[in-house]
């Protein structure tokens, strides 16, 4: 046990750590919460029904006016953005209007700058803007928004994709994982039946892709299959195709790069389940009677079904996450969830809607996992499994 | 104070940096490799024997969420940055980029929209549409519009996978001529317009993500026609030998900037190399190797003539040109750049 612990730390530190900060992240509001400190703290019993009193508005100059000191107000708007378009805007409007005239009421100076300060709406989203933690990203994910009065809608239909793209996800891994299978079951039959020698030659074949890096195995795939590539070129050289393929850039390409890759994760546990079938289990099912195709069936196939099911858990979970392979060889509208989060990681720089993006396909793939386990009995080293 | 969020931005700086370790008097500076990055090195050069400080180059295409992180951990382990004009004026706005010393320079010695509040204008780079002239020898495409005339000229398309210059293409391309461009834009259903003309292009699209891709599908004959960046096609041409020509209608010309990462420990040295990369000898020698347009008014003067015609900013080439509203991007672009992927994975 003792001798575990090193393991137990390490996963603790370098990996469950990391996942726990990043998903606290999802619901981080810390940036214009901190901005907003007093305006929070003047809305904190303010009920939504009507316009709040003037202590909000005096707060919330105050706190406008530190945020533009502080060179903050694009960022605070940039956060406010996010709950409502055009709020940016409003905030940089309001700010170039100061000072305020000091002899109104601040409720009035904020209105003569601009009427959407004396909308109810305005201040129901910056209450919320305001609190320490948002729900904005779990429910972006889910394509779901809140609306100012606090309902819960459905994203407008332009942004409404993340759900399609985590089904796109969801349904290309399967796609995947059934073409490893169908592809890894013979190849492992013949690894089980040949001699030594030869499997130790096929073996070093199979396992050669897992030395090659996936950028390279990637890229191998970009030069076959591409218009000008050596498939295409074949085929119209033969006359079987008039035009070349569209075998890159599309839902193929993703498909055949996926498969390939993925690959010796099914035949390898399928081996291993063959390999611990007791040959006299064939034989005496031949001899009582049954023809080949039965002692496949009845005999054969639940005897290594554990092979399969471990093979077929690999592959599916390792798909759901793979980014690189599609993004070099599928079109747009090939992208998986992984690639959304690389999206507002390194491009829009929304680390918190990642995050959310992360938790929704970590979610999905532990539910996946648990009906998966619930309907096929759990996962089991071969070893025992064949017994 | 140290706060969980602290630790996992240093988390992500650290996995994304490596440990790179910050050497006594060197300046790292952030780049974009290829041509543009070697076209540099006179810079690099010239600030090592005047300074005797080193210049570390590192090349990265996904430079700002590095930033951001760096900024966020306190770990800053580049000092310069290189960046577009709405990307320096965002990142400014977030702070992550130091406010520039203006009094080092002179502002009106330069091009009036390579000034910014935390960056100083290095060159001027232009998105163009180019085309492999061995497949359009006779009645060439010229225009905008012509990138999407697929029957008149076959062949798949490249563009840049950023709604940032694609909608822009798109417009000018359904007939707004360059000056009205953002005033289009700036309305709801002018982006609805862009995103429809998109859409009778989007099956013959090729979408590229990396600079170095245009000249790439051009050169292996994937598309007919690519938007991309001038020097790089350019530089294609004359160092390569490809028979590639830009069409300078509709060019979208923005600054490139050198700016400085917020909380950089080399803060005035940082300072130092810009000034000293915005002097109009050293610009001069950069072009002659990159056809960029210089951002110091004095430089055109130093160039030879050939180079002149290359360039985005020469008189000829900016008849139809479309200065990129980098303000616009600055304020829209997050909103507009998330619906363009929206609408990229709808199939």
């Amino acid at each position: 046990m003792l001798l575990a612990l090193p393991l137990l730390l390490f996963t603790l530190v370098g990996y469950l750590a990391p996942i726990a900060f990043m998903l606290e992240r999802s619901i981080d509001n810390s940036i214009p919460h901190g901005l907003l400190s007093r305006a929070s703290a003047a809305l904190a019993d303010w009920d939504g029904g009507e316009l709040p009193g003037e202590g909000a508005f005096v707060a919330l100059v105050s706190d406008l006016h530190d945020a533009e000191a502080a060179g903050r107000t694009a960022l605070l708007g940039k956060h406010l953005n996010y709950d409502q378009e055009g709020f940016r805007a409003l905030l940089v409007k309001t700010v170039r209007a100061f000072p305020l005239d000091g002899s109104r009421s601040a409720k009035t100076a904020l209105g003569s700058v601009d009427t959407r300060w004396l909308d109810i709406e305005t201040w129901q989203v910056l209450e919320r803007a305001a609190r320490p933690y948002t729900l904005r990203n779990l429910l972006t994910v889910v394509d779901l928004k809140q609306l100012p009065g606090g309902d819960i809608a459905a994203l407008p239909e332009k942004s409404r994709i993340h759900l399609e793209i985590l089904a796109r996800t969801i349904l290309v891994s399967a796609a995947v994982c059934v073409l490893c299978a169908l592809i890894g079951f013979p190849v492992a039959l013949v690894l089980a039946t040949v001699s030594d020698r030869t499997r130790n030659l096929l073996l070093i074949l199979v396992l050669l892709p897992f030395w090659t890096p996936v950028l390279v195995r990637t890229t191998a795939w970009i030069v076959l299959l591409q218009n000008e590539g050596v498939i295409n070129r074949l085929l119209m050289h033969f006359d079987l195709a008039e035009t070349p393929l569209p075998l890159i850039f599309s839902r193929t390409g993703v498909l055949i790069a996926m498969t390939h890759v993925l690959l010796p994760y099914m035949i390898i546990p399928i081996y291993v389940a063959m390999k611990s079938v007791p040959e006299n289990y064939i034989r005496a099912s031949l001899s009582l009677g049954a023809n080949p195709l039965v002692t496949l069936r009845r005999v054969y196939l639940p005897l290594i079904s554990p092979g399969i099911r471990n093979g077929s858990m690999l592959v599916f979970v390792l798909a759901l996450g793979y980014y690189i392979t599609p993004a070099l060889v599928g079109g747009p509208s090939d992208q998986m969830l992984s690639y959304l989060i690389s999206f507002h990681t390194a491009q829009t720089l929304n680390w918190g809607l990642a995050s959310a993006l992360s938790l929704l396909l970590l979610v999905s793939m532990g539910l996946l996992f648990w009906v998966l386990t619930k309907a096929l009995g759990p996962v089991k080293f071969q070893f025992e499994a064949a017994r | 104070m140290i706060t969980h969020r602290n630790v996992l931005a240093a988390f992500t700086a650290m996995l994304l940096m490596g440990a790179s370790a910050h050497a006594e008097n060197s300046l790292n500076v952030m780049a974009y490799g290829g041509n543009y990055q070697k076209s540099q090195q006179v810079y690099f050069d010239e600030f090592t024997k005047q300074t005797g400080a080193k210049v570390a180059v590192e090349s990265a295409d996904e430079a700002w969420p590095k930033v951001n992180a760096m900024v966020e951990a306190g770990n800053i382990s580049w000092d310069v940055v290189q960046g577009e004009t709405s990307t320096i004026i965002q990142n400014c706005d977030n702070g992550n980029l130091e406010t520039f010393d203006w009094s080092l320079l002179d502002e009106s010695a330069f091009v009036p929209i390579a000034v910014q509040k935390c960056g100083v204008g290095t060159i001027i780079s232009s998105s163009i549409i180019a085309y492999n002239a061995d497949k359009f020898a006779t009645d060439p495409p010229k225009t905008v519009a012509d990138f999407w005339n697929i029957e008149k000229y076959p062949g798949k398309r490249g563009m840049r996978k950023k709604a940032i210059t694609t909608l822009e293409f798109a417009l000018m391309a359904d007939g707004v001529p360059s000056g009205e461009v953002y005033n289009v834009l700036r309305t709801e259903e002018g982006v609805n317009r862009a995103f429809k003309k998109l859409d009778q292009l989007k099956p013959h699209i090729v979408w590229w993500e990396s600079s170095s891709s245009a000249p790439q599908l051009l050169g292996s004959g994937e598309v007919s026609m690519s938007t991309g960046w001038n020097g790089r096609i350019t530089a294609a041409r004359k160092d390569e030998g490809k028979n590639f020509a830009i069409i300078w209608d509709g060019q979208i010309y923005d600054g490139d900037f050198f700016a400085v990462v917020k909380g950089s420990p080399n803060k005035d040295l940082a300072q130092k190399f810009i000034a000293l990369a915005s002097q109009p000898e050293l610009q001069a020698k950069q072009i002659q190797q990159i056809s960029y347009g210089p951002t110091v008014k004095k430089t055109l003067e130093l160039l030879p003539k050939e180079t002149l015609s290359d360039l985005p900013t020469s008189e000829e080439n900016l008849k139809t040109a479309l200065p990129s509203d980098a303000q616009f991007w600055a304020e829209n672009g997050e909103a507009l750049e998330t619906r363009f992927i929206s609408w990229l994975s709808e199939s």
